[in-house]
């Protein structure tokens, strides 16, 4: 019964872990994506300034 | 036996994002319209499941019927928000192996005085790699990058379910084992399940705040 337990505690805490771990990654992914973006749409306009 | 505090709690937090969706009704968009519907049945199967349980009459069948309800009505959902040449080959083949699964199960393999493992656990598989990809995809969309994901209700959504499938899993998986050492191990191991439902109401009813802000 106590072998049981530890069996569902443990698959319970491992598989939570590793749904935490993807959505942390995905968050942090659409950040750098996000970063990105603004840094692109900054030197883009830039450029547009610069030709005006 | 008394059912013990925290399934009382569990019940009464699946209310929540029901209050809120329908408090939000006409505010609301189609996706959120039809996720306050899913709410509302569960709700309702939360109901029925206890005044069986009152009656001392056998939950298990329709807990294996709501399953498919369940499955049908968030792969639906996610549907909307994965990747447009992905979305329909991804959704309708995970529901068409879920119910010729469920057939076959059903067939030779259920037994009705104990809880439907095998279906269990592919419902829950099956859901976790869909808000797995919708997921993915919310981070490759092109609105993605100006809205932060976690700014967008199915981000959310997506959140509650994962906790929701994850958390239960083992618990789930183990639920026939579980139940030959009897009813009080059974309520004790049930506790972790009643926790990550109210985890995933939460997150639902935080979706529904995200959505309307």
């Amino acid at each position: 019964m106590s072998q049981l337990s530890i069996i569902i505690i443990v698959g319970s805490i491992i598989t939570v872990t590793i749904t935490v771990g993807y959505v942390l990654l995905a968050l942090k992914s659409n950040r750098t994506i996000g970063k990105l973006t603004e840094q692109n749409i900054a030197e883009i306009n830039s450029i547009n300034s610069a030709y005006k | 036996m008394r059912p013990p505090l925290l399934s009382y709690i569990a019940m009464a937090s699946s209310v929540f994002p029901l209050t809120i969706g329908l408090r939000h009704w006409k505010t609301l968009d189609k996706p959120l319209r039809y996720f306050t519907l899913f709410l509302l049945l569960t709700v309702l199967q939360i109901g029925l499941e206890y005044y069986l349980g009152r009656i001392k009459a056998s939950t298990h069948l329709l807990s294996d019927y709501y399953r498919s309800i369940e499955v049908t009505f968030l792969l639906l959902l996610f549907r909307q928000f994965i990747l447009p040449q992905i979305k329909n080959r991804i959704v309708f083949s995970f529901l068409a192996f879920y119910f010729c699964l469920w057939l076959v199960v059903s067939q030779y393999f259920y037994t009705p005085d104990h809880l439907n493992i095998p279906m269990a656990v592919t419902a829950r598989i099956l859901l976790v790699s869909c808000a797995m990809i919708v997921l993915y995809s919310l981070v490759h969309k092109t609105s993605a990058f100006l809205i932060p994901i976690y700014k967008q209700y199915i981000f959310w959504i997506a959140i509650g379910v994962l906790t929701y499938c994850t958390g239960t899993f083992m618990v789930l998986s183990l639920g026939n084992e579980i139940l030959k050492y009897g009813a009080d191990y059974f309520i004790a191991m049930w506790h972790i399940n009643w926790t990550f439902f109210i985890l995933s109401n939460m997150f639902f009813s935080w979706s529904f705040i995200v959505a309307t802000k």
